[in-house]
């Protein structure tokens, strides 16, 4: 039955949304889940952060950005190979950018990289910082410009390499480009 | 046809047509179009995983990477190079001159909006391609299903003012009933002895729906070891046997219940797992305007291809599963 195939689907993805729910949940009492609030000095504007550690279930992102599990704004999930994503939640017109965010995850693995294998540093060229898609001298980190999300591994492309940064580090890269958001953005109305 | 999991294989191929493994609705769509109107004559296709810049093997090799490769039809930037486009559909459209063609420009504008700027809607073909790779469904299965859909829509491209007023007249439908609640009550009133339920064969997406919702609680209707079944019939010449339930059509005494009411008789709980698919055939019931590669107008299609005897989709999609 074609239709009936078609609404097994819709029936399967809320099966797994219910899944992950009792994932996320479960999450934050182990600890494997850390909600992080960042607010603006007139405290008008708040960002909230979910940052996911352990946990090989991608809908537990989606979760974190529902009603469910609280509107977080920006999600950073680890899972237990090491792959690493950051998503963003569209509100309204807004969606945070994540600009500075893959400038400093660039730079950063690019140094881990030379660390690793004993040689100097790859300097990235200023424009490429930004740029969408891969950069070949931090190639674990894939920029999706138009949804805002950054991609350390996925379903379509699961051979690409892992990031040598720690989860604290790439949280610490995150919460920094937020604060600077919300210092130089936050106390404005708009 | 499966999987290459890394380059060096790629050398035993020749004339490949090649996409990443879990392809979106560009990558497919775009396939569909290099396939049916390209000159090339691939003998093969292939769905892999890769590592940067894959270029110059590709060119080597005669390969055409679509959405991979670095090449003109990936989208997927290295150090700033790679198409210019959001999506792979779109350089492949331009490349074949397709981009305004009727029969495909629909297809191409929507596999590149929702490549792009993501879903509407929760029925939406996009979404229902990435949900089924997380259903376990291979690559050939999804492509199959997804390039007779794109058959059709090209047969019946010239009669797009014809599918709109169908899908309107189906929507009449869509309101008319659900019938889980009858179903529901069936099984909990053992004495109806019902033996089969019998669906129209021109069943609308909500009769479907229903039997889904049915199979979510448990109920097997298509096995046919179980005293109860289901089977569809030409409604105007079928003869009600001892022990059949209609559904969607037939005097059998049982109410047409809208979904939303069943749910609230039946006090189902909220956020359980057939929520979403409540939540669209409601949508589907209460909204004025559809788009045209949802769910409710891909069967509507179905539904008037078959009804009418229109178009010639026949298994294109068949052929070129090499």
């Amino acid at each position: 039955m074609w239709a009936a195939d078609a609404l097994k689907v819709m029936i399967t993805k809320q099966k797994a949304f219910n899944r992950a729910v009792s994932r996320f949940y479960a999450g934050k009492a182990s600890g494997d889940v850390k909600i992080v609030v960042r607010s603006s000095k007139n405290k008008q504007r708040k960002i909230k952060i979910a940052i996911i550690n352990g946990i090989d279930d991608v809908q537990v992102s989606s979760v974190a950005m529902s009603n469910r599990g609280g509107l977080c704004d920006i999600v950073l999930l680890r899972n237990t190979l090491g792959y690493t994503i950051i998503q963003t939640r569209r509100n309204g017109t807004f969606r945070f950018n994540l600009g500075n965010v893959i400038r400093n995850l660039r730079i950063r693995e690019a140094r881990a990289i030379a660390v690793e294998n004993e040689n100097e540093p790859v300097i990235i060229p200023d424009d490429l910082l930004y740029v969408e898609g891969t950069v070949s001298a931090a190639e674990a980190w894939y920029y999706h410009k138009p949804v805002e999300s950054i991609l350390n591994g996925s379903s379509t492309h699961p051979d690409v390499k892992k990031t040598l940064l720690s989860l604290p580090a790439v949280s610490r890269i995150l919460t920094e480009a937020v604060e600077y958001y919300l210092s130089r953005y936050g106390n404005n109305k708009k | 046809m499966k999987e290459l999991t890394n380059t060096q294989k790629i050398d035993q191929a020749n004339h490949e047509l090649v996409t990443h493994c879990n392809p979106h609705i560009d990558e497919l769509v775009g396939m569909y179009l290099e396939l049916r109107e390209g000159t090339t004559n691939y003998q093969s296709l292939r769905f892999t995983s890769s590592n940067l810049n894959l270029k110059k093997q590709f060119e080597d090799l005669n390969i055409t990477g679509i959405g991979i490769g670095n090449g003109e039809h990936d989208e997927h930037k290295v150090d700033g190079k790679g198409s210019d486009a959001d999506s792979a559909v779109i350089t492949i459209a331009q490349k074949l001159n397709l981009t305004k063609d009727p029969r495909y420009s629909g297809m191409v504008n929507y596999a590149h909006t929702n490549d792009s700027k993501g879903a509407t809607i929760s029925g939406e073909l996009g979404t229902l391609i990435t949900q089924m790779y997380y259903q376990g469904k291979s690559e050939e299965e999804v492509m199959k299903w997804v390039f007779e859909i794109l058959d059709r829509d090209v047969a019946l491209s010239n009669r797009s003012k014809e599918r709109k007023s169908f899908l309107r007249q189906q929507r009449g439908n869509m309101l008319s009933c659900s019938e889980m609640e009858t179903i529901l009550d069936t099984f909990n009133h053992t004495d109806k002895k019902v033996k089969r339920f019998v669906l129209p064969g021109s069943f609308t997406i909500n009769d479907v729906a229903a039997v889904k919702l049915a199979q979510t609680f448990g109920f097997n209707l298509f096995n046919t070891n179980s005293h109860t079944r289901a089977i569809f019939v030409n409604p105007f010449t079928y003869e009600p046997k001892e022990g059949d339930l209609c559904i969607g059509f037939g005097q059998d005494g049982f109410a047409h219940l809208s979904m939303e009411k069943m749910v609230k008789v039946l006090r189902l709980p909220k956020n359980h797992n057939y929520t979403l698919v409540y939540e669209y055939i409601h949508g589907i019931n209460s909204r004025s305007g559809y788009h045209p590669y949802e769910l409710a107008s891909l069967l509507s299609d179905r539904i008037f291809e078959k009804n009418m005897g229109v178009g010639n989709s026949k298994t294109f999609c068949g052929q070129l599963m090499l």
